[in-house]
């Protein structure tokens, strides 16, 4: 149950049902023309539309007329930039679920004015994840033999047994369940929308609605739709993760091969996942002034979220220290000690235990939660440890592995770095149209959070779901 | 069909009229609302059986899931690898990313079929702000004079009859 008194109003300044409805479309309901948006909207605009026009539209077709010799990938790695970035934004998608769903099966309130925002991302995200193992198989043309369609035609049925065929299905599971999840959540809106509009932009939203309206029937058919839809992507969040980690652990590589795997990655998303919507929502709260909605209290349960999963992520860290040293194995030793805490790669290693496990504990101090730059900077700091320790998974087990005469330097060559900044356009782009185009907080939600916090003030009944009755 | 709407603009008074209604056994046929108010369903007793459905999908997903892993991997194509079994714990995983998959998208089918909804459909009423801040009841016009003293009794601020394409 959610308490005034503890956590604050999740509201804040009285809103009437009309006055969030206008604050929530005031920026694209004051812009005149469909291409008419503020100087630092263009700005960001093109240089993410830059990053993805050469990013995708250049490299990527040129890496599959070439090949993958184009990439620093060589016999030792052979992964390479592709799987760090693969898992690094499907981390990164896994907020929307985590916040999302996970807050709405737990009936947090707070989730309301941030979860649109964080379903928006996961999807930009899985389809920037996506593009990486589509493009690493190296002959795209032929990812149709990942489809079961009858034995004759290939002589075979696909290898059910593959990890990389799991993936392929829970990617797409996800894919598809976040999309739905998104979309079915903004029909309410977009039935707003094309309420208040007029000509062309009435049309489009008339289309995107479905020709939604809020019957008592299509109100509860759509609660009902929702939870079970959040019901079953919240195990999924976890099932997909668990299933990039087996693509790695099921492996006979020192470094690899490791049970933690799966508990240890999905953590990982969610501290990604938290990390990326922190830092999304003090960009919009401050550019669309909505400091009113996205409360300083928000921010600090994000977190004191934040908090914990880096203390588990912390404790993964040292166990696998431990393990590593106590299991006696020498292979296993080396890459923990020799290679990952006093070796080659030291510096990334060091680093990512300093930006995930250490950092992240400033927000210990109420004064760091509660202040913007701080919280963006340690937002940002996180990001980039989450990059550098699938670095660390990827590129040292199989840069340095069983046989020293086999090793091999990994470096990145510019057709790498420029598909990872492409994925960083298409993310870019997406969520700036995003902004600019769709509601970008749940405004039929965020009104049943405005009746509740009257509720608290004025006695009625209210219907409590856990009992399932009214009560006073 | 004809039909009399009430609207309100505050969910207090809204309560309050339906309240009314129900002690006085007029038949409240729709509320109209811009967001949900759970504890209408539980006043009005509505109920929906997308939940039993899902469910029902959810069974079907699994045996059909199930049936395909058995038949490509058991029976048609025992692939010998290392001499593991073929029927093995792997299809724990499949069954369950497979039933997910299956269960979503045909829920969201559900709802959209049970409520005709359609891209490009033309919203079957219209009351301005509907979506935004009024809350429309709707009652058969065959008792007009009773929901009309309560309507204007609970402070709603328009009655008036109107056409509803059914």
């Amino acid at each position: 149950m959610y308490k005034k008194s503890v956590r604050g109003e999740l509201i804040l300044g009285n809103k009437s049902y009309t006055q969030i409805t206008e604050d929530v479309l005031r920026h694209q309901e004051s812009e005149p023309k469909w291409y008419s948006a503020p100087k630092w909207w263009w700005i960001s605009f093109i240089v993410f539309f830059i990053l993805m026009a050469v990013g995708l539209g250049y490299y990527v077709p040129r890496t599959i007329v070439k090949g993958i010799g184009e990439w620093g990938n060589n016999n030792q790695t052979a992964w390479g930039w592709a799987i760090i970035n693969f898992v690094w934004w499907i981390g990164i998608g896994h907020a929307g679920t985590a916040f999302s769903i996970f807050l709405l099966v737990l009936r947090q309130k707070w989730r309301t004015s941030i979860n649109r925002a964080a379903e928006a991302m996961t999807i930009f995200a899985v389809m920037a994840a996506g593009l990486f193992p589509a493009i690493h198989v190296g002959r795209p043309w032929d990812e149709f033999f990942i489809f079961p369609y009858g034995p004759n035609t290939r002589g075979l049925w696909v290898n059910w047994n593959s990890p990389l065929l799991w993936d392929v299905l829970a990617i797409t599971t996800y894919l598809t369940t976040s999309f739905l999840f998104w979309y079915i959540g903004m029909l309410p809106d977009f039935a707003t929308i094309r309420e208040r509009s007029t000509g062309i932009k009435k049309k489009i939203f008339s289309a995107l609605s479905f020709g939604f309206v809020g019957h008592l029937k299509t109100w509860r058919r759509f609660e009902d739709a929702v939870i079970i839809i959040g019901g079953l992507a919240a195990p999924l969040v976890i099932s997909v993760h668990s299933i990039v980690s087996t693509d790695f652990s099921v492996s006979v590589l020192p470094g690899w091969h490791e049970t933690i795997f799966p508990p240890f990655f999905v953590v990982g998303a969610i501290f990604s996942g938290f990390a990326m919507v922190l830092t999304l929502m003090i960009i919009i709260r401050k550019v669309y002034k909505l400091h009113e909605y996205v409360t300083d209290d928000h921010l600090d349960a994000i977190a004191r979220i934040i908090i914990f999963v880096s203390l588990i992520m912390g404790s993964a860290y040292v166990i696998e220290l431990f393990i590593a040293w106590y299991s006696s194995n020498t292979y296993e030793k080396y890459v923990f000690i020799d290679n990952y805490m006093f070796g080659d790669y030291a510096v990334p290693y060091w680093l990512m235990f300093i930006f995930n496990a250490l950092i992240p504990q400033l927000f210990w101090f109420k004064k760091i939660r509660r202040n913007l730059v701080w919280l963006f900077v340690i937002s940002i700091i996180i990001n980039i440890g989450m990059w550098l320790e699938r670095y660390n998974i990827v590129i040292p087990p199989t840069a340095q592995d069983f046989l020293p005469a086999n090793w091999s330097e990994y470096s990145p060559t510019v057709v790498d770095i420029w598909i990872y900044l492409g994925t960083i356009g298409l993310f870019g782009v997406g969520t700036l149209l995003f902004m600019r185009f769709l509601p970008i907080m749940a405004m039929n939600e965020l009104k049943q959070q405005a009746k509740r916090q009257t509720e608290l003030n004025v006695e009625v009944d209210v219907y409590d779901i856990f009992e399932k009755k009214l009560v006073k | 069909m004809k039909k009399l709407i009430g609207v309100y603009t505050d969910d207090v008074k809204l309560m309050n009229g339906i309240d009314k209604m129900v002690e006085e056994k007029v038949p409240v046929e729709d509320v109209i609302t811009p967001f949900v108010i759970e504890e209408l369903f539980e006043k009005l007793h509505i109920h929906s059986n997308i939940q039993l459905l899902a469910f029902f999908y959810g069974v079907m997903a699994l045996i059909g899931t199930f049936s395909g892993l058995y038949y490509t991997f058991v029976i048609d194509y025992p692939l010998n690898i290392g001499g593991k079994p073929n029927l093995s714990l792997v299809f724990v995983i499949l069954l369950f990313v497979l039933m997910v998959l299956t269960v979503v998208v045909l829920t969201v089918l559900t709802f959209f079929h049970q409520e005709r909804l359609y891209p490009m459909k033309k919203p079957p009423f219209e009351y301005p702000g509907m979506h935004t801040d009024k809350f429309v009841v709707v009652v058969p016009v065959d008792v007009k004079e009773k929901a009309e003293s309560i309507f204007s009794e609970t402070g709603a601020i328009d009655i008036k009859e109107i056409e509803v394409n059914e």
